[in-house]
């Protein structure tokens, strides 16, 4: 019953949809095709550290509904409007909470870079606005300066978005900037890229012995299982002891819900190479600053997820790839509703550009959860496509490596006193 | 009509049929008619007129008569909105077939008008014209939900009541028959098939149902649980299977009820859920009588880990590797064990030292044992086996949390270190800002 999710959604639509009344069948749909995917299909790119800029905001500060809390400490100086919408403060409340949405423009441009390219491109902002705003002293005229003074709260708006984000990089930065996160991440390309799978082994036993945090433990010990297909007996036994001698006894239940969730378990079918390869979900030379491939995401790493909605986009769509699917678990169903004939459109070729008339508009539903940086992948496949595909993303949960685990783990025992 | 018939009447209508029949007659004077009326820009009028008048008239002929004058009038029209015509073609048609001998409702116009075509079809199906419905339905542009759909619903339950037919053949038929039309309500027919004491076909009918649920709660109160629970199943939605399970739960022996769980996953791990919230220690007999040691046992872990006293907790872990260990799970069975004797333990440690122990991780009970210095460390590392390794590891947090840095350094320097000294600094290190500094004490020990 675990991987089937897709398939009885998909069950129920049609179902429904038989029975719905003549007059309705005759709207439009909004979209052209719908896309379910279930969580299980990809397991592994949860657990990667996401790399994009409201992916690592999200793993590193906790975003939710759209909003982040910090410390408003470091936010001193601030006015009020622009970027951070926030009441008056309270000088008991320390901590100041920022909306996370495209309707400032500045953060639309930076949520789904990779975040290295992020820090040159608030530069290069800053640096206009400061030319922008020195224009002052070069407004001779009236009209000159009737014309700077109405961009200049364009302009202001502009630089204190400007001035949040910059804090709010630097906050990150700052837990970035250390050899834990550096090590880890260098230990997840290890992992994804099937390269030395093995290596993994002493740099979490270090983890262990340090008592890290049990989810980013898990989280690297799920992505080694993945890319191994499985472990080995001695593996296998080998952390289960070490989890709970470390963590608790309570995780022997953890441990029984991850291998159900198939993240924990013994060798089975080598597929992960196999689908690797064949779905370029690992590439080499990633351009974080100017990406050419949604690999960006994870400097390297495709989610599977995005691919296989990529190839959506082509004409061959899944054609050739029957084979595959057979690795990837649960069922795979393919099905296509009948549009009564009023509204069967064609799509027109628009003559000189080769372009299509109206783009396509494609649903892709997540059953069990996806993450920022999925949803940045798919957004950079739109922005690929030149206007011809978007996509609208819905999913069940917005998570995170650690709170997908989260949802996993056991919660310590009850005891007296 | 009369205006239109009556000798010599001066109407645009009579003018307009006189034009007509002297069109007929191949005869220039029905030029000279059709000028007169649009000179006196009546044409409209005229047409209009006689497609009235074709409604009031009841003998077809003469309605053609008519609506072929105003189509002949039209002709000179520049801008007409047909619909008008087209809509009384529609009707006459449908009227002419009611006023047919064999149905005979001889309905006129105005009769019509008042009536409303719905219930006109209302009465048809009263009548049991079922088909004649059917095709008016679809003539006249009802839309899907009030015509054909009624006409069949009511025409199915119609059927049910027939006593002449066997209750599959019936089901068949009704369902042929309704397969292309939407929105109707199965359970509606099935109602009345129950009423009429057809449970059989009830259910049959109930199976075409597509709404889950409607279907559920007929078939609840038809008794009928155990297809009740199967259709909740298939609609995948886990209210309505809840609902069957607790209604069976109430309604049925409690060993017929454990039987019919047990025959589907989805139910059973339903009512396991609700055991789960409700009724722990039935949870455990059921995958008892599943056979399931190793769900069994993974509830009573689950007990002794909800439950705040240790003897309780004592009592659940005891059953756990039991169960464990004849399900041949050995790693689990050991674990277990391996807690009982910690719990003991801890238990005797509390009390002694008045510190919370209980329900900590083995290597957890060390480190705070080791900060405090106390013996009892050596005696738990040896009877849980404790690899050196790790333990030198445990010895290094603990005299760093402690903020022992003499002691540690002097461990660093006894040489005699498991992991080397790297460990040493980067504990210190990792600690926190203050101890940045003593950490450099310790870079001098790396190669």
């Amino acid at each position: 019953p675990l991987f089937r999710s897709a398939k009885r959604v998909a069950d129920i639509m049609m179902r429904l949809r038989k029975d719905l009344p003549k007059d309705v069948e005759t709207v439009a749909p909004e979209f052209d095709s719908v896309v379910l995917l279930d969580r299980n299909v990809d397991l592994l790119s949860p657990l990667l550290t996401q790399l994009t800029y409201e992916g690592l905001l999200d793993e590193l500060f906790g975003v939710e509904n759209g909003r982040c809390k910090f410390s408003a400490d470091k936010f001193s100086g601030q006015s009020e409007g622009g970027g951070g919408r926030v009441p008056q403060q309270q000088p008991e409340n320390p901590t100041k909470t920022i909306m996370l949405n495209s309707s400032d423009d500045l953060y639309a441009e930076i949520r789904d870079l990779n975040f290295y390219a992020v820090g040159p491109l608030l530069n290069a902002k800053a640096k206009r606005i400061r030319e922008a705003f020195e224009e002052r002293h070069g407004a001779k005229t009236v009209g000159q300066i009737k014309q700077f003074v109405s961009k200049l709260s364009h302009i202001q708006g502009i630089r204190i978005s400007l001035s949040t984000y910059t804090t709010v990089t630097a906050l990150l930065k700052e837990k970035i900037e250390n050899s834990e996160f550096i090590d880890r991440v260098s230990m997840e390309q290890d992992v994804f890229r099937a390269v030395d799978v093995d290596r993994i082994h002493p740099f979490v036993e270090q983890l262990m012995c340090m008592r890290a945090p049990l989810a980013n433990v898990l989280r690297l010990i799920c992505a080694q299982c993945t890319a191994s297909n499985g472990f080995k007996q001695k593996v296998y036994d080998f952390y289960r002891k070490e989890i709970i001698q470390t963590y608790g006894y309570e995780h022997l239940r953890t441990l029984e819900r991850l291998e159900e969730a198939g993240l924990y378990r013994l060798q089975g079918p080598k597929v992960y190479n196999t689908i690797r390869k064949t779905m370029r979900l690992t590439v080499e030379d990633v351009n974080e600053q100017n990406p050419n491939d949604l690999s960006y995401v994870h400097s390297g790493y495709a989610p599977l997820t995005a691919r296989l909605v990529q190839c959506l986009t082509k004409p061959e769509k899944w054609r050739g790839l029957e084979e595959l699917f057979k690795y990837i678990p649960g069922p795979t169903v393919d099905r296509l509703q009948e549009l009564h004939p009023s509204i069967q459109k064609r799509r027109g070729l628009v003559p000189q550009s080769g372009t299509y008339e109206n783009p396509r508009l494609i649903l892709v539903v997540f059953l069990g959860g996806c993450t920022f940086a999925e949803i940045s992948a798919l957004r950079f496949l739109a922005q690929q496509e030149e206007g011809q595909t978007d996509f609208i993303v819905a999913t069940t949960k917005l998570l995170n490596g650690n709170t997908f685990l989260e949802t996993l783990i056991e919660p310590p025992p009850l005891c007296p006193m | 009509v009369e205006d239109v018939f009556a000798i010599g009447s001066e109407h645009p209508g009579a003018v307009l049929f006189d034009a007509y029949k002297e069109f007929e007659r191949k005869s220039a004077k029905a030029d000279e008619y059709i000028r007169i009326i649009r000179d006196g820009k009546k044409l409209g009028e005229a047409v209009d007129q006689c497609i009235a008048a074709a409604g009031a008239e009841l003998e077809p002929s003469y309605q053609r008569l008519l609506l072929r004058a105003s189509s002949f009038g039209k002709c000179f029209l520049d801008d007409f909105d047909s619909r008008h015509f087209v809509d009384m073609c529609h009707t006459l048609r449908a009227l002419n077939a009611i006023r047919d001998y064999r149905i005979a409702i001889p309905l006129t116009m105005v009769q019509f008008e008042k009536m409303t075509l719905a219930t006109l079809v209302d009465r048809l199906i009263l009548r049991r014209h079922y088909a004649l419905a059917m095709r008016i339905c679809k003539y006249m542009g009802l839309s899907e939900m009030e015509g054909e759909s009624r006409v069949l619903a009511h025409w199915a339950c119609y059927k049910v009541e027939q006593r002449g037919i066997d209750d599959h053949d019936l089901a068949r038929q009704i369902s042929s028959k309704l397969s292309d039309a939407r929105g109707i309500s199965y359970t509606d027919i099935a109602e009345k098939a129950t009423e009429c004491g057809r449970r059989s076909l009830a259910i049959e009918l109930l199976n075409y149902e597509p709404k889950a649920e409607k279907q559920v709660p007929i078939l609840m109160k038809m008794n009928e649980l155990s297809h009740a629970l199967q259709k909740a199943i298939e609609s995948g939605d886990t209210e309505l299977v809840y609902a069957v399970v607790l209604r069976m739960n109430e309604s049925m022996a409690r060993r017929d009820f454990l039987m019919a769980m047990q025959q589907s996953d989805i139910a059973f791990d339903l009512y396991l859920q609700m055991c789960r919230a409700k009724d722990r220690e039935q949870l455990k007999n059921l995958y008892e009588m599943a056979d399931k040691k190793v769900k069994k046992a993974s509830v009573c872990v689950e007990l002794s880990l909800r439950s705040p006293k240790v003897e309780d907790k004592l009592e659940e872990l005891d059953q756990a590797r039991d169960l464990y260990s004849i399900a041949k799970r050995s790693f689990e069975a050991k674990m277990t064990e391996d807690e009982i004797k910690l719990l003991d333990h801890q238990k005797m440690l509390e009390t002694k030292l008045g510190v919370k122990y209980v329900g900590l991780s083995l290597y957890e009970t060390l480190h705070r044992l080791l900060i405090r210095g106390s013996p009892f460390a050596e005696k738990l590392k040896s009877q849980f086996k404790v690899a050196d390794k790790r333990y030198w590891w445990l010895r290094i947090r603990a005299l760093t949390a402690a903020k022992k840095y003499n002691e540690l350094m002097v461990l660093a320097k006894s040489k005699k270190s498991p992991i080397g000294c790297e460990p040493f600094f980067q504990v210190v290190y990792d600690n926190g800002e203050g101890d940045v500094h003593e950490a450099k004490h310790f870079v001098g020990l790396l190669p």
